[in-house]
């Protein structure tokens, strides 16, 4: 992982919200995903397409994980054990990274330590199913598991997920797609006033120390973010300034967050004309700008 | 035939008719007075200003997990002052709780709260008691709790045991399994069953070695949902041929919403997750997988997957008891994830 920068990370994830993106208009939920080779080569993309199959569990992550198996050749017709394709498999994915737009959840924050991802990057927490932290660390946690060859075929490796790469476009993203969509959810069982509620103007504070260390933070954020952390600890917001990924170095994704801005004007536009109405969710009778980030 | 009146539950062990016992978090006691214990904060108010506190706390929603423990009870010191419970500790902070009683002017000033030293940690029962006994014992050794009944029982009573239809279908998959275990593949095997219509909707065995994430759970749950684009499919043609207009909701079935999962090992995170998703009703599994398991308490990290408050569903998990039973189900490394 030679000449590793932030730059790099975000340039990434702006393929993976491009993803989201795509999902978004074939109406799925605008959840996207990218497998990074070494540092430098795309391997596989997906995105979410729980709709399509009627599948709640066709998640972006493990239909790129699919792609990645079919491609290498690493999945076979018959059931046997194969020393030699189960130790290609952790040989390839310990070389490759996944950077998603929101935070995985249980489910794929498991399947991602069974074949050995080695990190993941994402855009927002997922405060209803987060896998990395935000409600279980599936990712960090020790579970004393023993390698062991043969026909039982054991393998877990932990690995580091670091948040706030596109969190506010993974958000809004996400709030697109609730605003209009997913009647098909019977009521699910959530609290009916809680902080999973966003308000349409604000974002959730990230809390990093859900997800890493101040260590880590520093190691890949850089010193000069710092303030991040702090703030993010106090529960402050950050001022504009501090927004701003890196001092002296344009964060690639601000041409976008200037469109996401003048998009929500808009948005904020058509809500006060009742134009969104039209869409709206029925079934859960939400107040239109409250609306709920992630889940399925 | 489902009998619901001769359900015959074992409040301390969860036990169901002496077979399947209940997995759920903080129920499952080896010793009837380890109880689960946690951290909430109060404070100490004058007595005559009870009602004060009450409206307080009637006004601010302020944690979850509160519901079987009395909001008041006598300060131990001082006659003329009651000990009042805001919130739990592992939800909110100490300073939270401060800026909460602080908002209201007149509440901080008739309940005496000046600075932060006027709220005291409390340690009070995490759980609700599962007898009467122990909700005296509780409101004794630590914070009056509140008994209204088992809560849980009652919840239970509601569901229908089919002991046949549950034996049954476990004995199918261990029947499975063996089979898988000859021909050298991983002996797990997993059944999705609809016991309304009493109708198999898909058994499938672990594949893991065509393809690394293939578990036995994630294939029956994509095989369901497989057959409904199927089958929506044909009824869409159907519907074209007699150019029939009518679009019927309620013929669409959603995720595996109803529908029972019967499996011959605990099953993974990455299983139970799967199953939270796919909204299923209820779990019955055979062998435990402590290393590796996210359903019982003493699981791998105690996940409880199935019963966790902070996701958007929740289902029942059973675990079979009969030793008889059990020992037909072969037996796979405790490394793997299941």
């Amino acid at each position: 992982m030679t000449n590793e920068t932030l730059e790099t990370h975000f340039k990434f994830m702006r393929m993976a919200l491009d993803q989201a993106e795509a999902a978004h208009r074939a109406r799925e939920v605008p959840v996207g995903c990218l497998f990074v080779y070494n540092n430098t080569e795309v391997v596989s993309t997906g995105s979410n397409l729980t709709n399509d199959t009627l599948s709640g569990i066709r998640h972006a992550e493990l239909v790129g994980i699919d792609e990645i198996l079919e491609r290498f050749n690493l999945t076979s017709s018959e059931n046997k054990y194969d020393a030699e394709r189960q130790h290609k498999i952790y040989e390839l994915f310990s070389k490759i990274d996944l950077y998603v737009t929101i935070e995985p959840c249980v489910m794929c924050g498991s399947a991602l330590r069974q074949i050995g991802i080695n990190r993941v990057f994402f855009g927002a927490a997922n405060d209803r199913f987060g896998g990395n932290g935000s409600i279980f660390t599936i990712n960090h946690d020790d579970l004393g598991i023993e390698h062991v060859s043969g026909n039982n075929s054991c393998f877990d490796k932990t690995y580091e997920s670091y948040p706030d790469f596109g969190r506010e476009e993974a958000i809004i993203l996400l709030r697109k797609f609730y605003v209009g969509q997913n009647k098909k959810a019977p009521n699910p069982q959530t609290k009916e006033e809680d902080s999973r509620l966003l308000r349409f103007d604000q974002f959730p504070l990230m809390k990093y120390s859900k997800y890493i260390t101040k260590k880590e933070f520093l190691k890949m954020y850089g010193e000069s973010n710092v303030h991040r952390w702090i703030r993010s600890e106090s529960g402050e917001d950050l001022t504009e300034a501090e927004g701003m990924f890196i001092e002296n170095w344009i964060d690639p994704l601000m041409p976008l967050k200037k469109e996401v801005k003048l998009e929500m004007d808009e948005w904020q536009r058509k809500i006060q004309e009742g134009v969104i109405n039209e869409n709206r969710d029925h079934d859960r009778g939400n107040d239109v700008k409250r609306i709920k980030i992630s889940g399925d | 035939m489902a009998n619901k009146k001769s359900l015959d539950i074992d409040p301390k062990t969860l036990v169901i008719n002496g077979s399947f016992q209940q997995i759920l978090p903080g129920r499952i006691r080896t010793h009837s007075d380890s109880v689960e214990l946690t951290k909430a904060w109060s404070v100490i108010i004058p007595a005559r200003k009870s009602m004060v506190f009450i409206t307080f706390l009637k006004n601010h929603t302020t944690t979850t997990g509160m519901d079987h423990l009395k909001k008041l009870r006598k300060s131990q010191t001082n006659k003329s002052q009651l000990q009042g419970l805001v919130a739990m500790a592992d939800e909110v902070t100490k300073h939270q709780v401060f800026e909460m009683l602080c908002a209201d002017d007149e509440v901080h000033q008739e309940l005496e709260i000046h600075s932060m030293d006027d709220i005291v940690e409390v340690s009070v029962p995490k759980y609700p008691p599962v007898t009467q006994e122990e909700a005296k014992d509780n409101s004794k050794q630590y914070w009056p709790v509140i008994w209204k009944g088992d809560p849980n029982i009652q919840q239970l009573n509601q569901e229908v045991f089919d002991m046949l239809e549950i034996s049954q279908n476990l004995r199918d998959i261990i029947e499975i399994a063996k089979i898988q275990k000859d021909n050298g593949e991983l002996p797990i095997v997993t059944r999705l069953y609809d016991p309304e219509n009493k109708q198999i909707l898909a058994t499938a065995h672990d594949e893991r070695f065509k393809h690394i994430l293939h578990h036995s759970v994630i294939n029956c749950v994509g095989r369901v949902a497989a057959n409904e684009v199927q089958r929506r499919g044909e009824e869409d043609d159907d519907e074209e041929a007699n150019n029939d207009d009518v679009d019927d909701e309620s013929s669409k079935k959603y995720l595996c919403v109803g529908y029972d999962v019967y499996t011959t090992h605990e099953p993974c995170s990455y299983c139970c997750m799967a199953l939270v998703h796919s909204r299923i009703r209820r779990l019955f599994y055979l062998k435990p997988s402590p290393k590796t398991g996210a359903i019982a308490p003493d699981s791998a990290k105690g996940y409880c997957i199935h019963q966790s408050r902070q996701l958007n569903w929740a289902f029942h998990s059973f675990k079979w008891c009969d030793p008889e039973l059990l020992q037909t189900v072969p037996v796979i490394d405790d490394n793997l994830f299941v």
